[in-house]
């Protein structure tokens, strides 16, 4: 589903990937976990060119993604243009949900399919609803995402995220912004669509969850992958034991 | 002497003023569309990756911002600029837009830069391109944060505007001036004048209002928005 070889990227002097591979296969749920700066983050945001990646190579569907970083590690526009495929393909979950405060639940919902996809707004509008609905949030359709507390937003963004019907969602840090009390309203949407086989990627502090929901767990530090495997393997693993001693202090 | 009847001044002259307020309104009006046009151009250099651009737009504004509009009124209409010999309306229209872009152009870039760069990471990440970004994130949300210190500058312009009666616009001051020197009657004249800028600029207030509510009110502002504007203004 994806694949990265190689994959580099440096912020001034400062490497935050250096050299990493990586396979995502249909329907895996991957949680990708490790200490702050280890460069999850830039590694999930690589995948869907948020971050433009220095050098290495990825494939997601069997399709290569070319990319040119600007001088600001970004996007060109040209590339912007040509790249919307990928950003259709691959869905986008963040820390701090950015719904756009303008738009009503529903209108954010429909913005990617109608916008981006050039839908039917009749057409995608049961669908949107159908979806609030499987998130319980179905009476919130015209509420204003500032109306919302933070665990409803993040669940109207994994539903906006949904609505592309892409091929696979990466989470980053779906619940770090959210009041302890939320976490779990946010994390147990999560299991549910893991179980309908949706190909996820997910960084996260939330152990726990990584341990119970994902197939695979990957430990980054450093800008690298220092272990990766089925949860029960990887947690056993002596410098995953040190970081996971520092979070439950 | 003859003391005329009270308001028969002010009725003989207001067909004069409603003129000269046309032509302010004229005037304001096409320098504030140059001005937003030529200070978006000048913002968006201002924000590029080339060095010698970013420069250059920063010079502009330096150079504008910092000359009295008198100043570039006088050169436009007197020592025809490149050859060029103006009228008056062209040269103020001139010498008002290029003013206004250098302010328009901070806020403008100002709004730009406020816009949430995770907004715009959502819009990528739903596979909008550049410019359906710029209509559906960029365009609402700047809108939003622009539009009191856009007004107040459209306000500053309209007053300002004033001053081009100096090199013989025939705008609602220089009328206004003319019924005074020949009457001396100050508040049929003057007072009816400033009436009739008050009317205008209460109409741009009266917009700022609409446009506020229409972008602001169903977001359920929040107080940080609030900060943000009130810094910019």
């Amino acid at each position: 589903m994806i694949s990265i070889t190689g994959l580099t990227k440096s912020y001034g002097s400062r490497e935050v990937l250096k050299d990493v591979d990586l396979r995502i296969l249909p329907g895996e749920v991957v949680a990708i976990i490790g200490p702050s700066g280890a460069g999850k983050s830039t590694l999930l945001r690589c995948i869907n060119m948020l971050e433009v990646p220095d050098s290495g190579r990825i494939h997601v569907d069997g399709r290569q993604v070319f990319y040119t970083p600007n001088s600001r590690g970004k996007l060109g526009v040209l590339d912007q243009f040509r790249l919307t495929w990928l950003r259709r393909e691959i869905s986008m979950v963040f820390q701090q949900f950015n719904l756009w405060p303008h738009r009503t639940v529903l209108d954010n919902l429909l913005e990617g399919p109608v916008i981006s996809k050039r839908e039917k707004r009749a057409v995608a509008e049961p669908r949107a609803l159908e979806k609030l609905r499987s998130v319980g949030l179905e009476e919130k359709a015209d509420a204003y995402p500032a109306d919302l507390s933070g665990g409803q937003q993040q669940r109207v963004a994994i539903c906006r995220a949904l609505m592309m019907e892409p091929k696979a969602i990466l989470f980053d840090e779906p619940t770090s912004a959210l009041d302890p009390e939320l976490v779990n309203e946010v994390l147990d949407i999560m299991a549910k669509l893991a179980k309908t086989g949706m190909t996820m990627v997910i960084v996260t502090h939330e152990m726990k969850f990584a341990r119970e929901v994902a197939d695979r767990v990957i430990f980054m530090e450093h800008g690298g992958i220092v272990a990766e495997g089925p949860p029960d393997e990887v947690f056993q693993h002596p410098r995953l034991r040190v970081y996971a001693s520092h979070l439950s202090h | 002497m003859n003391i005329p009847e009270p308001g028969s001044v002010a009725a003989e002259y207001f067909p004069i003023f409603l003129n000269g307020a046309l032509t302010t309104l004229g005037i304001v009006a096409a320098a504030i569309v140059c001005a937003t046009v030529l200070g978006y151009v000048i913002a968006t250099l201002r924000l590029s990756r080339i060095r010698a651009l970013r420069i250059f737009a920063a010079a502009y504004v330096w150079f504008f911002r910092g000359l009295p509009l008198m100043l570039s009124l006088f050169f436009f209409y007197y020592t025809k600029p490149f050859g060029l010999t103006l009228d008056a309306f062209s040269a103020g229209l001139i010498a008002m837009s290029l003013n206004s872009a250098s302010f328009f152009s901070e806020i403008i870039r100002a709004g730009l830069k406020s816009v949430n760069t995770g907004h715009l990471e959502a819009a990528d990440s739903v596979g909008m391109n550049p410019l359906q970004k710029f209509l559906r994130v960029t365009g609402p949300e700047g809108i939003r944060l622009m539009t009191p210190p856009y007004i107040n500058n459209c306000i500053i312009m309209l007053k300002e505007s004033a001053q081009i009666s100096v090199i013989t616009v025939p705008d609602l001051m220089l009328q206004g001036q003319k019924a005074y020197n020949s009457t001396y009657n100050v508040m049929e004249t003057l007072g009816v004048v400033a009436a009739m800028y008050l009317a205008m600029t209460s109409l741009l207030m009266a917009l700022q209002i609409i446009i506020e509510k229409k972008t602001g009110r169903k977001m359920g502002t929040t107080k940080s928005l609030r900060e943000t504007v009130g810094s910019m203004a």
